[in-house]
């Protein structure tokens, strides 16, 4: 693994047990998805977070909002070490949910609450369609979250509205396997009319390829990017102990798996 | 203030209002865009559609997305008023309602039509009590709940930039005209639309009118009813009412809604804590809707002027017993 990547989950890794609480299997999950979108592939940066034309970037899968503030943070919008002293305090800005009512720009949904991302992120890129503009919407979701019947609804409008500025990343670290056979959505969403693209959601390159590609076909189909990641990934102990799924790291542990993360 | 009310009905219906409102807005502003899950044939917009495509919207029947695709609109530089059945547009949406629209800060319009007994023959399924209750715990919302077509164009025209949850609940025709055109209307506003001494009606929506003839009713006894249209369930107009409770020393309350959450308790509670007057509630008393035509369902639920004009008997009782 790149030092960037090392240093993005140390930081989330950090922020959780500043804040006593996160979901850091899920986190490190998608870190590197949302770093790729972020580093290499989105129109965005700290002094575009309020540009109309601007990329957006949607988090629909609440619980990675500690993958989000660390790429932030390497991005120069969030200094570390304000969002390290506030986080998880009373009235903080700073929570393991995105919270949009204290930031203007930078973050720009609130999630929490399943299912309210896709459907957001669906109108953000039909008013981009409207408009004229250039932008892209990436929303992250998670497999899990496709239990939610608004998601369906989003992807049916998103395919009939010829939303090829969306692109709906499924970080598919089968989660759902243990609610509920889903079958393949790869089959569901090329069956709503969406251009679906498998990747390892670990391989930075592979990711940067994948949509490139996806970005690339103008084509009147919204694309789906199923990536293919694992809970915890850039730790043993994390990928092992589903604990992980909702606990923070006390400071030995913080220390544990810091080395973890240095030696992955 | 000088009303038009004759008990008529008014000379348009609402959803025509509705429509012609919608295209002077469109044609204003180009950045307001009208969405509606697949009752465009309720309201009949789709003239509208046709000939606005790039700002109206039949997202089909899916309510929920709706409501988060008005969001993405909003945050992406639109002026969104989304539209189902009242059932529909809160009581199946409220989740998102709640979070994406309000706890989000997005600035979007809900319209719930045929709501409460107004959904006459569709029934039970149809018949939305609640709608009030739940829509005024969004913090921030404005709740309105419409007496006269009107103020149906006042309030689409005023909210358009208004900024967080906005809910207009309508019903879609058979208003009678109570206000005159031009009419200035605003937010946390009431309407003082009777004088009088001995007690107050605060009426919404339907119910005003309502008021009004049961106003005349106890005139006929020699009671002289203060009658208010409340506009906005929220925000209350506090002034207006502490001032008629002041004056008048009761109040009921008449709404086409449950009295579990509603304009009722609304009031009941505002007042129990600044001046407590005897407040009796006409509405919904925690049932649900069955199936008729409007006057059947006035007289089946009990919104009738002689039965505001029972209550404000009883609450005048009560007074004289304080």
């Amino acid at each position: 693994m790149k030092n960037i990547f090392r240093n993005l989950r140390k930081d989330a890794l950090y922020l959780s047990h500043k804040c006593r609480d996160g979901n850091l299997q899920s986190v490190f999950s998608c870190l590197d998805i949302v770093w790729v979108l972020y580093d290499r592939i989105m129109n965005w940066s700290p002094e575009k977070a309020q540009d109309a034309d601007r990329d957006f970037f949607i988090i629909s899968k609440g619980q990675a909002t500690l993958a989000l503030y660390p790429v932030l943070i390497e991005k120069g919008f969030f200094d570390k070490e304000e969002v390290a002293s506030e986080i998880g305090l009373f009235n903080s800005r700073y929570c393991i949910q995105t919270d949009v009512t204290k930031f203007s720009g930078g973050v720009e949904n609130s999630a929490g609450s399943l299912g309210h991302g896709l459907p957001f992120a669906v109108g953000i890129a039909y008013a981009g369609r409207i408009k004229g503009s250039p932008s892209q919407t990436f929303v992250l979701c998670g497999d899990g979250e496709f239990c939610e019947g608004t998601m369906w609804e989003a992807c049916l409008f998103a395919a009939a509205k010829k939303l090829d500025n969306l692109c709906v990343i499924v970080d598919d670290n089968d989660s759902v396997g243990a609610m509920i056979d889903m079958g393949s959505m790869r089959l569901k969403l090329e069956a709503f009319g969406f251009d679906v693209f498998s990747v390892n959601g670990h391989d930075p390159d592979a990711l940067e390829a994948v949509f490139r590609r996806a970005g690339g076909l103008k084509n009147g189909r919204p694309k789906a990017v199923l990536a293919r990641t694992v809970r915890g990934y850039g730790s043993p102990t994390m990928m092992e102990h589903d604990i992980w799924f909702h606990k923070a790291p006390d400071a030995e542990e913080l220390a544990m798996l810091e080395k973890e993360v240095e030696a992955f | 203030m000088k009303i038009r009310y004759t008990g008529q009905k008014a000379e348009k219906e609402v959803f025509q209002v509705f429509n012609e409102t919608m295209r002077q807005l469109i044609e204003q502003d180009a950045r307001v865009v009208y969405l509606d899950a697949d009752l465009m044939g309720s309201l009949k917009t789709q003239e509208l559609w046709k000939r606005y495509p790039g700002n109206v919207l039949n997202t089909g029947i899916q309510e929920a997305n709706m409501v988060g695709v008005a969001c993405g609109l909003y945050l992406n530089g639109f002026k969104p008023y989304v539209h189902s059945f009242s059932p529909f547009a809160s009581r199946r949406v409220f989740d998102q309602v709640f979070l994406s629209v309000g706890y989000g800060r997005k600035s979007v319009r809900v319209i719930g039509s045929d709501a409460g007994i107004m959904a006459t023959h569709n029934g039970g399924t149809h018949m939305c009590f609640e709608d009030i209750a739940m829509m005024r715990t969004v913090p921030g919302a404005c709740v309105v709940d419409i007496s006269d077509p009107v103020m149906c164009g006042a309030f689409l025209k005023m909210t358009r930039d208004r900024p967080g949850l906005t809910y207009i609940r309508m019903p879609r025709r058979d208003l009678p005209d109570i206000y005159p055109p031009e009419t200035a209307f605003a937010e946390g506003r009431g309407m003082l639309l009777r004088e009088g001494s001995d007690i107050t009606l605060v009426g919404c929506g339907i119910m005003v009118a309502t008021c009004l003839q049961a106003a005349e009713l106890l005139a006929s006894d020699g009671i002289e009813a203060r009658v208010i249209d409340i506009v906005t369930v929220k925000p209350l107009d506090e002034e207006l009412l502490l001032d008629s409770a002041g004056r008048t020393g009761a109040v009921v309350t008449a709404e086409n809604a449950s009295v579990l959450g509603g304009l009722g308790s609304a009031v009941a509670e505002y007042l129990s804590s600044v001046h407590p007057v005897p407040v009796l509630k006409v509405g919904i008393q925690d049932s649900f809707g069955r199936v008729g035509t409007e006057s059947f369902l006035r007289k089946a639920y009990g919104l009738t002027p002689e039965s505001v004009a029972l209550r404000a008997r009883e609450a005048l009782k009560l007074k004289q017993a304080l």
